[in-house]
């Protein structure tokens, strides 16, 4: 409607002088958002636009639209289509200053206008168009394609705008030459206002002599126009790689692919009025063409080409997303770059201590990948290995080789060293891996399991010692025997010749005392440890080196036995000492050299005296190649007992006093194989080494008439040292004792007549045994009854053996036929535990034992009465004495260690516990009565488990509630002394041969008291945990100081009373502040604390003591 | 018309300020409650600890019972072969013996177990009936003891140079067959159908266990020492071996060009001493059953978890007392054994007591770590 616009026009201008001031204020606060328009807008329309409220503006602004597009509907009828266009984008570009929005919709408007007539022959020369079109230009991203266009399209070329906007445009985006010309091309062309254009043009010109006088302005333009003056507008240009020069080819190319195309169509067209300026060079005669037929049809296929511009949303359509659902939809994230692993990373070197839980995670280091080629590194290593053949191939082949990894890859810094020792495990051209070797060691290597199976029976296990001598020992400070009384301390600073004494003796006992292990450790660790070897079923050969300098005549040695070496598994050359090793099968040897002791014999002390003679043979032996002479020597035992290898079951010690080796010679029944054994090795110590008894300091037998006790035992009773075993002290005791022994109830002393039924009763045991294998059914027969006296004793089997007796079970028929007579059926009769006694057979005769039962039965107090065992009856001859014991069905302390060693278990700490509670409390008492054991080991203590009616699984130390029915038993009083009888400062010496499980004081013939039963009752409990005899080791706190510590470690999870128990126990002396003994009340306060822990724990961790117990009560020990 | 454009910017801003306030109350509490659950659960149940009543000697094998992840079997140098349930307090459930030292055991089914060693005997005992049966021997001793459980079969690797196959169905010993390789067999594994037999000579074999005939490979190992323990992945791609020199081997089955040249070897279980890389042997090797990462445990003590696809070391736990002999993932991935027992790698010394820790693993513990996604 344009009387409408008219009308608002008139309106305007109308207002404007009334409303300027308002006007100003109306659209003060929107300049921000009024877009500068070249002609100015006018100020009403403005003030008028902003001065309705936006929502009756959008209404009005609406308005307008419609009308628009009314008027463009009729489009077709109008003689000056474009003029409906023109108001209108004038009336948008008004009303709207806030430019091309959704709602003005200012650039589709252009579009529309532009597109309707670009083929328009009307507009091709309308100012208004082309007006439009630079309009369009502006909103477009790509101006120069538009004035590209329109040059294809030869819209507007007459007009001087499109060549001065052209320009602008081109001298903005720093295309000066292209702009140079197109200003050229425009005068050229005549375009009109021409005035204008060449105003502008020289405009232009001064702009640019400012600019290219700026050096640093577009070099490369700059230097192009220096070097190529002569190029033209739209002329071809000089360098084909320089796309700069050609803008329209540049610009055609980014348009569509016939760019190329239209790109020689311009330039055709145009080089016919130019091409008298360009230099005639090949390039530019292909595209001349004078007829113009070829630019024609160029034309055409341009314009068939480049029909449409496009619009802004054609241009943009790949930017424009179809609308979605945005349900379910997934933004973008920004991809998370990869973590390329790179070839090379750092190595990370893993330190010790780095190490936590919560590490961060770190790159595997040095992830390359493996060397091509394979067979060259193991060439290359088997190389290095082979060209090092010394000790220490080992490390000179790691490092080589880590050199040659070095050489392949710079990743490694450091040089590697391998932890183990490779030459262990490439021997030749074999690998041996970890467990060969370890079973090597353990001597699995060559050996089937059959062979081992066959092999126990004859078992012979070797025990060797070492034994060197310090020379330096001294003699002067040796005191006599008599005294008995030694300072070890001291003895090392003196020298001393070489003389059999008991300090000798303990010296070398202490060098046996050390532990195997220990050694090793002492000697550079040089050679392996061989403390596994006794496992061995072959004979090992144990090493030793010692650089200590000695004297060849001052060297003992216990036995010295000289045979072939035979290496086994050494790793070492540099010995050179002398090794022997002895076969106890080699028996011709091994009688010509005269001596086989059993384990229990080791320390013998005869062999010390024996091996003195031998000493000679040695000085001629050791060549004198070095001062050091180390003897090794093997002792060999026949083991009879079967059980020993795969478990390394303990076996029982003997004990064997040397007073009675000859008797036990004519004891010669051989009614096991350890029997004949023991005889055998007796026997020939007699033989064999008779003749030099009198060079013993301490005789044999105390039925010499040589002294043995040179203090005064005799009359008075006794002076500070005794004997507790001297016969005539005992026989002194007996003679004086008050009541006398032949008032004891049970005692029946025969002792003028000969009784001699030790064979027939071991003859009935080994039958008893045959017979029960046979036959099943357990029945009486008289070939076994025993008649001692009135009394009628049925033999059963042996249950054990002491050094010099035995121990029977027998059926006391007395009672048998007792139970009989009251009609209880025979047979479950035989099930009754009361009828079996145990009968310990001793020969030579001894009363002793039956004494201090008696005695200790008299003075203990009743709640621990029933840990010693009790006696019968004595019958005492004078070749044997038969003593009837009560009889316990559940074996010794070692027979439930064997069991458990044998099942692969421990004896749990609990069970440990309980027993060493039990164990304390009757030694506390026997100590306090005034008795010492002085045996106390864990086959001499009996497993007490009594049946009982009410046994509360709660433990109670006090006895209460069944539990006073289960403990232990003490048994084999045979060396128990009687305190009473002697005075208080009495201490005792032995004249026994001793064992590691004697205490130390017995070993080194130091005078002792209560040690003994200290140190055994260590003994038991180690044996007990640890399921091995006791060994010690000795820490020296200060030069007179030593501390004794078991050999092996307690264990973590053990109590640490344990610990503190077996301090006090071995090193008794320390406890007190005052040394003095003995340490009774000590001992009770550890033996509460550990009662404490049994009541806490007795029920705990799904252990319960009372199973334990059971458990035992349930086996069967025979 | 500005400040209508502006208003929805303004509400907009507003609501989501808003809704980040809630999300900052929100969020913490949400985690600090988890966080606590998370927390004490662990305090209860991760602690590693040692279990009781173990054997007297070295242990060579721990192995966890394919169906009940609470059952371990441990076989050690004293003859005895243990069955362990680890949840118990008194974890011994039982035993049986050897005539010789055992190095080697293994499951079936939950109910036997098989087991071989220096008395070159194979062994198996019924947990059920508490019987120990001999089916066989080796003229060596048995140095590993596998199951496959696609083909029924145990198979036993001796020193004696042999592999052996025996059907555990049939009564006949020899029903399996026996296979000459060209070296003591060290270390076997079975995943599949697939047995990998690494030997004395850095040999690796590759066997299907159905046509045990020629081996489908022969290989060399791709360490340069012996090897000390050969694992199988549990998808059956490839396997992991270790050697006495601290390096671990990564390889796979598939010969193509492309599969081998994922094969890679890595250093681990070398500690710096006195500026010298000591390299320690790796002792054993155990898969994850369900992540596929795997453990490593050295002669220094030391248990890692490696990331075989990532090449990362996800964990590296605090070392044990004695070198790592054996580790042994449950079969649902919760537990970890580690056998701490001295492997004998210096001879006889003095050394820490044998012992078998079990660790707890969190969820995520053994998880390889999901790398970005490309």
């Amino acid at each position: 409607m344009p009387e409408e616009t008219e009308q608002t026009t008139q309106l305007t201008s109308d207002q404007l002088k009334l409303s300027s001031n308002i006007a100003n204020y109306s659209f003060e606060d929107q300049k921000e958002n009024i877009i500068p328009v070249k002609q100015g807008r006018s100020g009403v329309t403005l003030s008028q636009l902003f001065s309705v409220a936006p929502s009756k503006r959008h209404e009005q602004l609406q308005e307008g639209h419609n009308q628009f597009s009314q008027e463009l509907q009729n489009l077709g009828e109008l003689d000056d289509p474009l003029d409906v266009y023109s108001r209108y984008i004038e009336w948008t570009i008004q009303n709207y200053p806030e430019g091309h929005n959704n709602e003005s919709n200012l650039i589709q408007l252009l579009e529309a206008a532009t597109r309707l007539f670009q083929d328009d022959v009307r507009y091709k020369n309308d100012a208004r168009y082309l007006k439009y079109w630079i309009q369009y230009s502006k909103y477009v991203e790509q101006p120069r394609e538009i004035f590209a266009f329109l040059e294809n399209k030869n819209i507007g070329s007459n007009y001087a705008v499109y060549y001065e906007e052209y320009g602008t445009l081109l001298e903005r985006a720093q295309k000066y030459k292209e702009a140079d010309e197109i200003y050229k091309l425009g005068i050229r062309r005549n375009a009109q206002p021409l005035e204008r254009l060449n105003r502008r043009y020289n405009d232009f010109q001064i702009r640019m002599m400012t600019t290219t006088s700026i050096p640093n302005e577009n070099p490369q333009t700059a230097s192009k126009e220096l070097i190529n003056p002569q190029r033209k507008i739209l002329g071809i240009k000089s360098s084909a790689s320089s796309t700069k020069s050609a803008p329209l080819n540049v610009a055609l190319a980014r348009n569509s692919s016939s760019s190329r195309e239209a790109a020689n169509t311009l330039k055709i067209e145009h080089a016919t009025p130019i091409d008298d300026n360009l230099p005639s060079t090949g390039k530019i005669s292909v595209f001349y063409d004078p007829d113009g037929r070829i630019g024609a049809a160029a034309l055409a296929a341009s314009e068939n080409k480049w029909k449409d511009y496009g619009t802004e949303a054609s241009r943009k359509k790949e930017n424009i997303h179809d609308p979605l659902k945005w349900k379910g939809e997934k933004l973008s994230q920004k991809s998370n770059c990869s973590v390329i692993p790179a070839a090379k990373l750092e190595i990370y070197h893993d330190e010790p201590q780095l190490a936590s839980l919560n590490e961060t995670e770190r790159p595997i280091e040095d992830f390359g990948r493996l060397p091509e080629n394979k067979s060259d590194t193991s060439k290359e290593h088997k190389l290095t290995r082979e060209t090092n053949s010394s000790h220490t191939l080992g490390k000179q082949s790691a490092s080589s080789s880590s050199q040659t990894r070095k050489a392949k890859s710079n990743n490694i810094q450091l040089p590697e060293n391998f932890f183990i020792n490779l030459d262990q495990f490439y021997v030749g051209d074999e690998e041996f891996c970890f467990e060969e070797i370890r079973a090597k060691y353990l001597g699995w290597g060559d050996k089937s399991v059959e062979e081992e199976e066959h092999s126990i029976d004859a078992n012979v296990s070797e025990y060797c010692t070492d034994v060197e001598k310090n020379p330096t020992s001294n003699i002067g400070q040796r005191t006599p025997i008599k005294d008995a009384k030694f300072d070890e301390s001291e003895k090392t600073n003196r020298p001393s010749p070489t003389i059999n004494t008991k300090e000798a003796l303990a010296d070398i006992y202490e060098i046996f005392s050390q532990p195997l292990i220990r050694d090793s450790d002492d000697e550079n660790g040089d050679y392996s440890s061989s403390s596994r070897a006794k496992r061995e079923n072959k004979p090992t050969i144990f090493y030793d080196e010692n650089s200590l300098l000695q004297t060849p005549s001052s060297s003992y040695n216990t036995s010295g036995i000289f045979a072939g070496q035979k290496r086994k598994g050494s790793h070492d050359e540099n010995f050179d000492l002398f090794e022997n090793s002895f076969n106890s099968q080699a028996s011709a040897k091994r009688q010509a050299l005269g001596i086989l002791f059993p384990l229990d014999c080791v320390h013998k002390e005869t062999d010390i005296e024996n091996s003195q003679s031998l000493n000679n043979e040695l000085e001629n032996n050791s060549c004198g190649e070095s001062n050091s002479i180390i003897l090794r020597n093997q002792y060999s035992n026949h083991r009879g007992d079967i059980r020993t290898v795969p478990f390394e079951i303990l076996t029982p010690i003997d004990e064997r006093n040397s007073e009675y080796e000859s008797g036990k010679a004519s004891l010669s029944s051989a009614t096991s194989f350890k029997a004949t054994e023991s005889n055998e090795s007796t026997g020939e110590l007699d033989d064999t080494f008779g003749h030099k008894t009198q060079k013993k300091v301490i005789p044999l037998s105390s039925k010499s008439n040589q002294p043995i006790l040179h203090f005064q035992a005799f009359n008075s009773l006794p002076g500070n040292l005794c004997n507790p075993m001297d016969p005539e002290i005992r026989d002194k005791f007996f003679s004086e004792l008050n009541p006398p022994l032949s008032s004891y109830e049970g005692f029946y002393d025969h002792k003028l007549t000969e009784f001699s039924g030790s064979e027939k009763v071991n003859n009935c045991a080994m039958n008893w045994i045959n017979n029960s294998r046979k036959r099943h059914n357990v029945s009486i027969d008289s070939d076994y009854t025993l008649n001692l006296l009135d009394d009628t004793f049925e033999i059963r089997q042996k249950l054990g053996e002491g050094g010099f007796a035995k121990v029977y079970c027998i059926v006391d028929k007395k009672r048998l036929n007792k139970i009989i007579g009251n009609e209880i059926h025979r047979s479950s009769n035989c099930n009754d535990k009361s009828i079996f006694r145990a009968l310990k057979l001793q020969k030579p005769p001894d009363a002793w034992e039956f004494y201090i039962l008696r005695q200790v039965h008299q003075r203990v107090s009743a709640s621990t009465i029933n840990s010693f065992i009790s006696v019968s009856a004595l019958y005492l001859f004078k070749d044997e004495s038969y003593l009837i014991m009560e009889y316990l069905e559940h074996g010794t302390i070692l027979d439930v260690v064997n069991a458990a060693t044998k099942e692969n278990t421990s004896m749990d700490e609990l069970l440990v516990g309980f027993f060493t509670v039990e164990l304390l409390k009757a030694i506390e008492a026997m100590h306090a009565a005034g008795i010492i054991h002085g045996d106390l080991k864990a086959d001499n203590l009996l497993v007490r488990l009594e049946p009982t009616e009410e046994w509360d699984s709660q433990y109670s130390p006090t006895g209460s509630n069944g539990w006073s029915k289960k403990g232990v038993k003490i048994i084999d009083f045979g060396r128990a002394i009687d305190l009473t009888l002697f005075s208080e400062e009495t201490k005792f010496i032995c004249d026994w041969e001793t064992s590691e499980q004697d205490c130390y004081e017995m070993r080194v013939g130091k005078p002792w008291k209560w040690h003994a039963d200290y140190y055994g009752l260590a003994g038991i409990i180690y044996c007990m945990l640890h399921h091995k005899f006791m060994q010690t080791t000795c820490v020296d706190e200060s030069i007179t100081r030593k501390r004794y510590m078991p050999l092996l470690p307690f264990k973590r999870y053990w109590q640490d009373l344990w610990r503190r128990m077996f301090d006090m126990l071995l090193n008794p002396s320390y406890v007190r502040s005052d040394s003095q003994l003995p340490i009774t009340n000590e001992l009770r306060d550890i033996r509460r604390e550990l009662e404490g822990y049994l009541v806490m724990n007795c029920e705990r961790n799904g252990k319960s003591l009372k199973l334990m117990l059971r458990k035992l009560e349930n086996k069967e020990y025979s | 018309m500005i400040s209508t454009i502006q208003q929805p910017i303004d509400k907009s801003h507003r609501v989501d300020s808003w809704i980040t306030q809630i999300h900052n109350s929100l969020v913490p509490i949400t985690c600090t409650s988890e966080f606590f659950s998370f927390n004490f659960t662990a305090l209860v149940s991760m602690q590693q600890y040692e279990l009781y009543d173990m054997p007297a000697d070295a242990i060579s094998s721990v192995v966890f019972s394919p169906t009940n992840p609470d059952l371990l079997l441990v076989s050690s140098w004293d003859k005895s072969v243990r069955l362990y349930d680890v949840h118990n307090t008194s974890p011994l459930k039982t035993s049986y013996t050897h005539k010789a030292p055992v190095l080697d055991c293994c499951f079936s089914d939950g109910a036997h177990a098989f087991s071989g060693g220096l008395d070159k005997r194979l062994k198996t005992f019924d947990f059920n009936t508490g019987n120990d049966t001999i089916l066989g021997a080796h003229d060596e001793a048995i140095k590993c003891v596998e199951y496959s459980k696609e083909n029924n079969l145990i198979v036993t690797g001796s020193w004696d140079k042999t592999i052996r196959l025996w059907d555990i169905r049939s009564k006949d010993a020899d029903s399996g067959g026996t296979y000459t390789q060209p070296g003591k067999v060290f270390a076997i594994d079975v995943m599949n159908h697939k047995l990998v037999v690494a030997m004395a000579g850095r040999h690796v074999f590759i066997y299907d266990v159905r046509n045990m005939k020629d081996a489908i490979q022969k290989r060399e190992s791709s360490l340069k020492y012996m090897t000390r323990c050969v694992k199988c992945m549990p998808n059956g791609e490839g396997y992991a071996s270790s050697s006495i020199e601290g390096r671990v081997s990564v390889e796979f089955f598939d010969p193509s060009p492309k599969s081998q040249a994922r094969k890679y070897a890595f250093k681990c279980h070398r500690k710096v001493i006195d500026g010298v890389d000591t390299v320690y042997p790796v002792n054993a090797l155990a898969f994850h059953p369900t992540h596929g990462t795997f453990a490593s445990g050295g002669a220094d003590g030391v248990v890692n978890i490696w990331d075989g696809f990532n090449k990362k070391r996800l964990r590296q736990y605090p070392s044990y007392p004695s070198s790592v002999a054996s580790l042994s993932f449950s079969c649902d991935g919760r537990m970890l054994a580690v056998a701490s027992s001295y492997t004998f790698e210096e001879g006889e010394k003095d050394h820490p007591p044998d012992s078998v820790f079990i660790r707890p693993l969190s969820e995520n513990e053994c998880k390889p770590k999901q790398v970005g996604s490309s």
